[in-house]
């Protein structure tokens, strides 16, 4: 998100360093009974007299604000997706955390860790781990009969982790594709 | 920081402001204010009126307004451009009344990686200072391997290695954010002591 806001922020700190020096130069421009110098803003006063609010350019334009205004505030409002699962520390001053991409580096080391599992993916998400393993036997019921031993050494490695609010594991076993 | 929080308000601010003035124009333009209004020419309301009759003072306040903005967003192009949130040389206590004992925060971060990369289980450390030279706050970020104890891990680098920064800097409530990782790489059997 940092890296998307601050090419933005440039682009809108570029535009309203640009817009108010072309409106300080015009005012003066104006004042000195001079014509426009950098931008011709007759044509748009012009227009704006001419103008209704009731005709189709303006029903256009404002959608269009509408739609980019609304853009903006759902990129910047989105609930941050999180980075780290906080850890308990010594102290307050030690703010320690695992990352979410750690998190679920060990949870897939733990998954294949166990006999008869042959892969695994993690998925960590706030307030939940989901753990997709493939067993190295064909066959549902041999998925099945691992399912427990998966969830078990999972849910002991998350619990040892120490971890604030620890997430809710989801674990599936599916058998080994033919 | 490097301005985060100052680019997503101004965002913010900027998104509402297209929003209330589209949602605004396209009110007017179907006649909710009235029919009769959005039969008007754009200037032909109060707000225009007024404009049109104090133009004398407007404009140039107008354009003393613009002045501080255009200020104001070149000091945020700098602050994005060239600010950076890193700490300056750190100032170390000492009995001594006589001179200063200055801490360069690369030599901290490396006595600091240092030690924490030979702890079992630890595949590499880096770090950096950031905020205030007087106040400073230690970002530390230790990978470790995939079949570490990620828990005995940051109890020892809590109890040692954060410690002894403490102690070096003799700030017994410094700030440290601890980001704990785990290798992308398979682990190499070594585990935590």
């Amino acid at each position: 998100m940092r890296l998307v806001n601050r090419p933005l922020a440039f682009i809108l700190a570029a535009a309203v360093t640009v817009a108010c020096v072309i409106v300080i130069i015009e005012v003066i421009a104006f004042h000195i009974k001079s014509g426009p110098l950098v931008l011709h803003w007759t044509t748009w006063y012009h227009w704006a007299h001419k103008t209704r609010w009731n005709q189709l350019v303006v029903q256009v334009w404002s959608a269009i604000l509408i739609v980019i205004g609304l853009l903006i505030l759902a990129v910047e409002l989105k609930p941050r997706r999180i980075t780290r699962l906080r850890l308990h520390s010594r102290d307050d001053a030690t703010d320690a955390g695992v990352t979410r991409t750690g998190l679920a580096r060990s949870l897939r080391a733990a998954a294949t860790g166990v006999d008869g599992i042959s892969d695994a993916t993690v998925k960590v998400r706030r307030g939940r781990a989901r753990v997709a393993a493939t067993s190295s036997g064909r066959g549902r019921p041999a998925a099945e009969a691992l399912s427990e031993p998966v969830t078990q050494t999972l849910q002991e490695r998350l619990d040892g982790l120490g971890l604030r609010h620890p997430p809710r594991l989801k674990v599936r076993v599916t058998p080994r594709s033919r | 920081m490097h301005a985060d929080r100052t680019n997503r308000l101004a965002l913010i601010v900027f998104g509402l402001l297209i929003l209330i003035i589209g949602a605004g124009g396209l009110i007017a333009s179907l006649g909710v204010f009235s029919t009769e209004f959005s039969k008007r020419t754009l200037f032909d309301n109060r707000v225009g009126t007024y404009v049109g009759h104090n133009g004398a003072w407007i404009w140039p306040a107008t354009a003393g307004v613009c002045l501080v903005i255009a200020l104001l967003a070149l000091r945020w192009i700098v602050a994005l451009l060239v600010s950076t949130d890193r700490a300056g040389d750190i100032p170390v206590p000492v009995h001594s009344r006589e001179g200063t004992t200055i801490l360069q925060p690369p030599a901290l971060i490396g006595a600091l990686t240092r030690e924490v990369e030979t702890y079992h289980g630890v595949e590499s450390a880096g770090g950096r200072i950031i905020g205030d030279p007087g106040d400073p706050e230690i970002v530390l970020t230790v990978t470790a391997d995939q079949s570490a104890d990620l828990h005995a891990l940051h109890q020892r680098i809590e109890s040692e290695a954060i410690a002894h920064t403490r102690q070096a800097l003799g700030k017994d409530n410094l700030a440290i954010r601890l980001h704990l990782t785990v290798s992308r790489r398979a682990a190499g059997g070594r585990r935590v002591a």
